[in-house]
């Protein structure tokens, strides 16, 4: 009797014996004859197995084929869609990686170029107003400007200058806020309060260079006044539309003279106003609600103003002295120039290399300084009155024309200068 | 294998070309494969069929055969045995014996043959796993020891092994009724 390791051994050798086309294993020759029984048992079953395949019939061969194909068929467009379809994840990525990177370049150029690597001259050339911390106050040759190099922003004794503190009550740091929160957290918040405060900011930051003094006051320290007759201080309505770039859209010159038309017109009234005399606003002079009118909103102030018209009045029913009698002469003449120079800005805007250097000294001496020293404060504040005057109703004007008021009041007192 | 390798390329693009081709150089093999499990020609070729589709259907969703087709087309055949006959273990189904002889004496023979394909058939299923795969690829499908040692991803001793020993073993397990004699 055979071991079961055994023959499974002869098994292995049948079998193996199977593939040589039936030659017998010489092993298998020598066997006993229980071994060799079993063997043939074994041999049985094999022959049963391959009993057990069926052998298909043409007919289910082609069947099935038909079938095959017809399935194959209904599944083709879907399969090419998807061919179609695997190359859009890259396209989809080289898409996303070329708008990452217009992302990047954009941000790098609002943030890095425009508050920090470009010069005053170079921010013209990108048609973006050089205001802010830009130091480009004194008139600077038609060559230094375009090139915008930082000899060019250098005092002639080669300290490097100041930034321009255009107005000597400005507080510390003013500007330099402004500038961030107009190139800084302004344009990165997407709040709109940074292109809003551009416009009203003063001039000779456009470019085109601002006659201011050449002294080493920073921001914090006033300026001193020049010895010649130029007026050091900007003129923020008048460059501002005069300077309008070729780049900027119709709707940022109208903004402009909006914004600075009412300085001279609408801002006296709440200065002079400013809890003095109240009960002079009933009595309004005619001669100057008249002047405001045509010359501030000719168009952008609707219907709803007209509450307004009825409290400018009130400045000028205070008596001159009280505002400082300089201010008031100074208003009519600015308001003409600013007139014929928004019209120049709006149409036809001037090239920054263009800009002679005497251009603006007329203007600079044209106005006397006691009176140009409110203005640029009033700049930034001009905004904040005209929106009390646009609403109809009078009691919600007059509140904020009165909390803020004091404090342009005292500018006139703190400028004694002749 | 370059050759499979381009038909299998050319079968993910649904060419119809490829696709016969493959249908045409597979089809008997899992035919004959299926047919050793469950018995029944229509039955196995509705299997056979069945297998096909989750060829095309593999192909769609990005999937199928990555080394050799054959192989894979085996491995597929298994599973859709198993499922078929988890199926018929829940309702046991009787084929019906399409080609009946026609002479008295020839049916005794055949419903003898019958029941001895039958009974072996179930001594099969009483085996392991790996032992059924190999009988099926040995004896059902007809592929030579190395091929069904590629196809079961083993070696070709140990594909000998099994067989030996799933031989063995039914020539044991049949013995007292002499369904092998």
């Amino acid at each position: 009797m055979t071991t079961r390791t055994s023959i499974d051994e002869l098994v292995l050798l049948a079998l193996d014996s199977r593939g040589d086309e039936g030659r017998p294993e010489p092993a298998l020759a020598t066997l006993s004859p229980e071994d060799a029984e079993a063997l043939a048992r074994i041999l049985q079953v094999t022959e049963a197995l391959e009993g057990l395949a069926l052998a298909p019939s043409d007919a289910a061969r082609h069947r099935s084929r038909q079938r095959f194909l017809a399935e194959a068929a209904h599944l083709r467009p879907s399969a090419i869609r998807r061919q179609a379809g695997g190359r859009s994840p890259l396209l989809l990525a080289a898409a996303l990686l070329l708008l990452l990177l217009g992302a990047c370049y954009a941000l790098s150029r609002s943030d890095r170029w425009r508050s920090e690597v470009l010069s005053p001259g170079a921010r013209l050339l990108w048609g973006e107003p050089a205001c802010g911390p830009t130091p480009a106050a004194t008139p600077q040759p038609a060559a230094a400007i375009g090139r915008g190099d930082a000899d060019a922003l250098r005092d002639p004794s080669g300290r490097p200058r100041p930034p321009a503190s255009p107005t000597p009550e400005a507080p510390a740091g003013f500007w330099a806020r402004l500038g961030r929160r107009v190139f800084g957290t302004g344009n990165r918040d997407g709040q709109g309060e940074g292109s809003a405060l551009r416009l009203a900011l003063p001039s000779g930051t456009e470019g085109t260079p601002a006659p201011l003094p050449r002294g080493t006051g920073g921001t914090t320290a006033p300026p001193p006044l020049p010895p010649s007759g130029a007026s050091p201080w900007p003129r923020p309505s008048v460059e501002a539309s005069r300077t309008v770039p070729a780049g900027i859209s119709a709707t940022a010159a109208p903004e402009r003279t909006q914004s600075l038309v009412p300085r001279r017109s609408a801002t006296p009234g709440p200065r002079a106003t400013a809890g003095r005399t109240p009960g002079s606003a009933l009595s309004p002079t005619p001669a100057q609600s008249a002047t405001p009118g045509p010359v501030t909103r000719p168009s952008a102030s609707p219907p709803a103003a007209l509450p307004s018209a009825t409290r400018r009045p009130q400045a000028t029913a205070t008596p001159p002295s009280a505002t400082g009698t300089a201010t008031l002469p100074a208003a009519p003449s600015r308001t003409a120039s600013a007139t014929a120079t928004a019209g120049q800005g709006g149409g036809a805007p001037e090239e920054p290399s263009e800009t002679p250097e005497g251009s603006e000294t007329p203007e600079d001496t044209e106005t006397p300084c006691p009176s140009n020293t409110p203005e640029p404060t009033r700049s930034p504040e001009a905004t904040r009155t005209r929106e009390p005057s646009r609403t109809p109703e009078p009691t919600r004007t007059r509140e904020p024309t009165r909390t803020r008021e004091p404090s342009r009041t005292r500018e006139p007192s703190r400028t004694p200068r002749p | 294998m370059l050759d499979e390798a381009r038909l299998i390329a050319a079968a993910r693009r649904m060419e119809p070309a490829a696709l016969s081709a493959i249908h045409e150089r597979h089809f008997d093999a899992i035919y004959r494969y299926v047919s050793f499990r469950v018995g029944d020609a229509d039955t196995a070729e509705d299997l056979a069929s069945e297998v096909f589709t989750r060829f095309l259907t593999a192909l769609r969703q990005g999937g199928g055969p990555t080394e050799t087709l054959a192989g894979w087309l085996y491995g597929v055949a298994g599973h859709v045995i198993k499922d078929h006959l988890r199926r018929q273990y829940r309702r046991p189904q009787v084929p019906l014996e399409a080609s009946l002889p026609a002479a008295e004496a020839d049916m005794a023979d055949a419903v003898d043959q019958s029941l001895r394909a039958d009974r072996l058939r179930e001594v099969v299923a009483s085996l392991t796993a790996d032992q059924q795969a190999v009988l099926s690829l040995r004896f059902g499908a007809g592929l030579p020891i190395r091929d069904v040692a590629d196809s079961m991803g083993k070696s070709e001793g140990a594909v000998k092994q099994l067989q030996a020993r799933a031989v063995a073993q039914l020539s044991r397990l049949l013995r007292p009724e002499g369904v092998a004699g």
